[in-house]
């Protein structure tokens, strides 16, 4: 499944600063293809810095950024979505005002098969194209068990169901690579239990690798294979959620330095 | 090419009737030529609203200069009808129309090929920076032609040929709003609601926001100038002063009381705002203070989406009524 | 050089009063995020009412102008009472378009009053003009030094309105979160009719100058000097306070030399710097890039 010699996502020494904030200090990561990988850290810690960094909302003050052995540093957010890497966000940015069907018919725009002067002319490509597209979007909200809200309009939706409307439309730009933003805050424990199984379902079945922010620790040690933990802009570890745990460093970032000395004494 | 749903057909055989009857009445010396007059105008003013309802109703962006593309596709339409095609009282109709509308076609292409130049830089801007950068581009289109002694200066462009008809602006005015429909019920105009809806979003999921701003931009700003030189071509004279902000301002009135993203609405409200006044008319002066109120209280007190939900309520009524009659 | 220095007292004098106006454009702005178009015609009412308090009640020129301005104060609360707080919720182009129809409302309305009247007006003299000569060429005279004086004296205190006093800090509060404000107390309505007042009043004045400065009175005098101060207000950063003030300074200085320049195309090269300005700086010169959070 591809060839895992060149890691999927590569990050060199990526800082990012606002003015004097610097945000991200020398971040550096490798992503195999088919990984899943959490992203952690205590909050402000820089993470959705790095998501907005390789999904190109920012540019990065130095380092850079690979995606499939190729350069893509600096390109414009919708560039980036054009290779192949999706995203959601922390706090939450679905298309309010349209339906849960519209919103993941957007983002499977580039699939549409028919052009401009199609659309004008109505021709037989522009009707087939849109009913390939109404079909195709509704069978990616069964996989989300979406299909009976396909008309409601998104912001009507319960909280949970939109996390999970915004997952459905990413995936509806056919990426190779997801970026996950905090997508358990907020739900209760069955949600997130349902999500788990969900984002691993969904994972196997569109060959995606991905890359998760989360806080919730349940989901980061239950599915994760591996974690980067980041305090204060900089990775502080990396390695298996078993290892991680034990990280005095780890301990200490979150708890506190008495917390990080006592764990390293044991 | 199929576009006959059975709502499609409807409103082709209501223009069609509407614009047979309009016509005939005419025709036969019932029906003024002041009122046909109005009506046409009104026709233009339809398409100006659709179009700027394609900017700033579908694709969300502010723009206060729209009168500037009329104002262009006005004056080069008249520039190629009267200086270069030289068209006149003598010349025969199997070279007249074909010249006629090549002008039209030009003025409208200019006012594109301007807005996608200026709408480059300006369309990075947002909300009331493009406005009143839209604006002073509208302005700057007045004062160009102001200034311009070739198309008549401060005077204004004068015995413009008399060009337009009732045929023409009806065709043309259903011509653009079809094209105009078609372009934003299409993924295309979906990527355009995107923007409006969330730009950031829209851009992580692919969409060249930039891009896209500046196609529905340049679409409408076509058709801006296609109703400039429509008018034009009747009123037989292009003015600045028929240009000018308050004029785009007026567009926008119509555009807000019709309904953001509703095309009927947008053409409905054009042509009762352009009659409004008309029909005030007995009241003289009172009628400048009177047509304000009317539509602040159409504002406040949000009539049209009650009517027209009260319409859908009855459509949906005669539907159903429709589809048991025939027994389904 | 002397050339320059006439036109830049020139360019000073009209700078100040649209930054009385932009005041009120941005305040308004700044709390609500509406711009009032009709904010302009504020402007043309304050002319008139003083216009007709000096010369139908023989009012003197002092207490036409104070009244004046506190009529403008009135009119502008009344506005948002009647026009622009029922659509507090809506989307915000609907109160857009209420204040177009306020704006067309007051200027048409206007024009049916007998006593204002389509035509022309003439405001009377109640300053005798005289000259100073600041060098031997450059020649100010006491209407412009009023003017700029009357300006920044009122600048002045509504700095300090705005910095030190309660209601001040009410107003800065509202302007940057007016549910936050509301949790604290903070009578949000009472505050924003102050803001419409305060704008009023400004506008109003502003009335006065222009009308000592430009004798001509007319229905649809604010129309140009409202929206050349609803740009500088843009220009300066919309909702910036000192942002108004140093736009409508610029705006006045850049129109009168683009006028003393060449001035059949004064208004197309102010138009052109100003886009020029805003494709380098989006958000206005002191208006601060609104970070959106991702």
């Amino acid at each position: 499944m591809g060839d895992s010699a060149i890691p999927l996502l590569e990050i060199q020494e990526l800082n990012k600063s606002f003015g004097g904030l610097q945000a991200v200090k020398g971040a550096s990561l490798a992503l195999r293809e088919g990984n899943l990988v959490g992203l952690i850290g205590p909050n402000g810690a820089g993470k959705t810095t790095v998501f907005n960094l390789i999904s190109g909302i920012y540019r990065p003050t130095e380092g850079s950024i690979q995606f499939c052995g190729e350069e893509i540093t600096g390109l414009k957010s919708h560039q980036v979505a054009a290779r192949g890497i999706a995203r959601t966000f922390q706090n939450i940015r679905l298309f309010k005002e349209l339906t849960v069907l519209e919103n993941v018919r957007i983002a499977h725009h580039p699939y549409a098969g028919y052009s401009l002067l199609d659309s004008v002319v109505r021709t037989r490509k522009f009707r087939w194209g849109e009913k390939r597209l109404a079909e195709e979007a509704r069978e990616l909200l069964a996989t989300f068990g979406l299909q009976d809200r396909a008309g409601e309009v998104a912001r009507n939706l319960p909280y949970g169901e939109q996390r999970k409307l915004e997952i459905a439309r990413a995936l509806a730009m056919q990426p190779r690579l997801l970026l996950l933003d905090e997508p358990a805050a907020g739900m209760n424990p069955q949600e997130i239990e349902s999500l788990m199984q969900l984002i691993e379902l969904v994972k196997e079945r569109f060959h995606l690798t991905i890359l998760l922010i989360e806080h919730q620790m349940r989901v980061v040690m239950g599915i994760c294979q591996s974690i980067l933990v980041m305090d204060f802009g900089e990775i502080i570890a990396r390695g298996s959620p078993h290892e991680i745990q034990r990280d005095p460093r780890v301990i200490e970032a979150y708890l506190g330095r008495q917390a990080g000395q006592h764990a390293a004494a044991n | 090419m199929q576009f006959l749903t059975r709502k499609n057909g409807i409103y082709t055989i209501a223009t069609l009737l509407t614009y047979a009857l309009l016509q005939g009445l005419n025709s036969a010396g019932l029906l003024s030529n002041y009122v046909l007059f109005i009506v046409m105008v009104g026709l233009t003013n339809a398409i100006l609203t659709v179009s700027l309802n394609v900017i700033t109703g579908f694709t969300g962006q502010f723009s206060l200069g729209h009168a500037g593309f009329m104002a262009i596709g006005a004056y080069v339409s008249a520039m190629f009808s009267k200086l270069i095609f030289d068209i006149g009282p003598a010349t025969p109709f199997a070279m007249r129309e074909p010249t006629f509308l090549a002008s039209l076609l030009a003025g409208a292409l200019a006012a594109a090929l301007a807005a996608y130049l200026i709408g480059i830089p300006t369309l990075r801007l947002k909300g009331d920076y493009l406005a009143i950068a839209t604006l002073g581009f509208n302005q700057v289109v007045i004062v160009l032609f102001n200034n311009l002694d070739f198309v008549g200066g401060p005077r204004g462009f004068t015995a413009i040929p008399k060009l337009t008809n009732f045929t023409w602006v009806t065709l043309l005015t259903v011509g653009s709003v079809l094209v105009m429909r078609n372009f934003v019920w299409s993924i295309y105009g979906s990527q355009c609601v995107a923007i409006r809806e969330d730009e950031v979003a829209a851009e992580s999921l692919g969409v060249n926001t930039a891009r896209y701003k500046n196609l529905a931009f340049t679409l409408a700003s076509f058709f801006a100038g296609l109703a400039g030189g429509l008018l034009a071509h009747l009123l037989q004279l292009a003015h600045p002063s028929q240009f000018t902000f308050l004029k785009s301002i007026d567009i926008l009135l119509m555009l807000v009381v019709g309904g953001m993203a509703s095309i009927p609405g947008s053409i409905i409200a054009a042509i009762a705002l352009t009659i409004l006044p008309e029909v005030l008319r007995f009241s003289q002066d009172l009628r400048l203070v009177i047509y304000p109120v009317i539509l602040i209280i159409f504002v406040l007190y949000n009539p049209l989406p009650r009517i027209k939900h009260i319409t859908d309520q009855v459509w949906r009524r005669a539907r159903t009524a429709l589809a048991d009659g025939n027994g389904r | 050089m002397e050339q320059l220095l006439s036109q830049l007292i020139n360019g000073i004098q009209v700078g100040t009063i649209y930054a009385l106006i932009a005041l009120g454009y941005t305040m308004v702005y700044g709390i609500i995020k509406l711009i009032n178009f009709a904010h302009g015609d504020l402007i043309m009412i304050g002319s008139y009412v003083a216009y007709l308090s000096i010369v139908y009640l023989a009012v003197p020129f002092p207490v036409a102008s104070l009244l004046a301005m506190l009529v403008c104060g009135l009119g502008g609360v009344l506005m948002d009472r009647i026009a622009y707080k029922p659509l507090r919720n809506q989307p915000r182009l609907y109160a857009l378009v209420t204040a177009m129809g306020v704006s067309l409302f007051l200027e048409n309305g206007a024009r049916t009053l007998p006593f204002i009247g389509p035509g022309f007006r003439r405001f009377p003299d109640v300053i005798t003009t005289q000259n100073y000569a600041v060098t031997p060429n450059v020649v100010v005279t006491n209407i412009q030094v009023f003017n700029i004086v009357v300006a920044v004296v009122l600048m002045a205190i509504l700095q300090y309105v705005i910095k030190r006093t309660k209601i001040g800090m009410a107003m800065r509060a509202v302007s940057q979160d007016s549910d936050a404000a509301r949790l604290m107390g903070i009578n949000v309505d009472f505050v924003i009719a102050v803001t419409f007042a305060i704008g009023g009043i400004l506008a109003g004045a502003a009335g006065i100058l222009m009308s000592v400065a430009y004798p001509r009175l007319s229905p649809y005098m604010g129309i140009v000097p409202g929206l050349k101060a609803f740009v500088a207000a843009v220009f300066g950063g919309i909702g910036n306070i000192p942002g108004a003030m140093v736009g409508g300074l610029i705006m006045g200085i850049v129109e009168t030399f683009a006028t003393a320049a060449y001035s059949q195309v004064a208004e197309g090269i102010f138009f052109v710097v100003l886009i020029a300005v805003l494709l380098f700086r989006p958000t206005g010169l002191l208006g601060e890039p609104t970070a959106e959070k991702v």
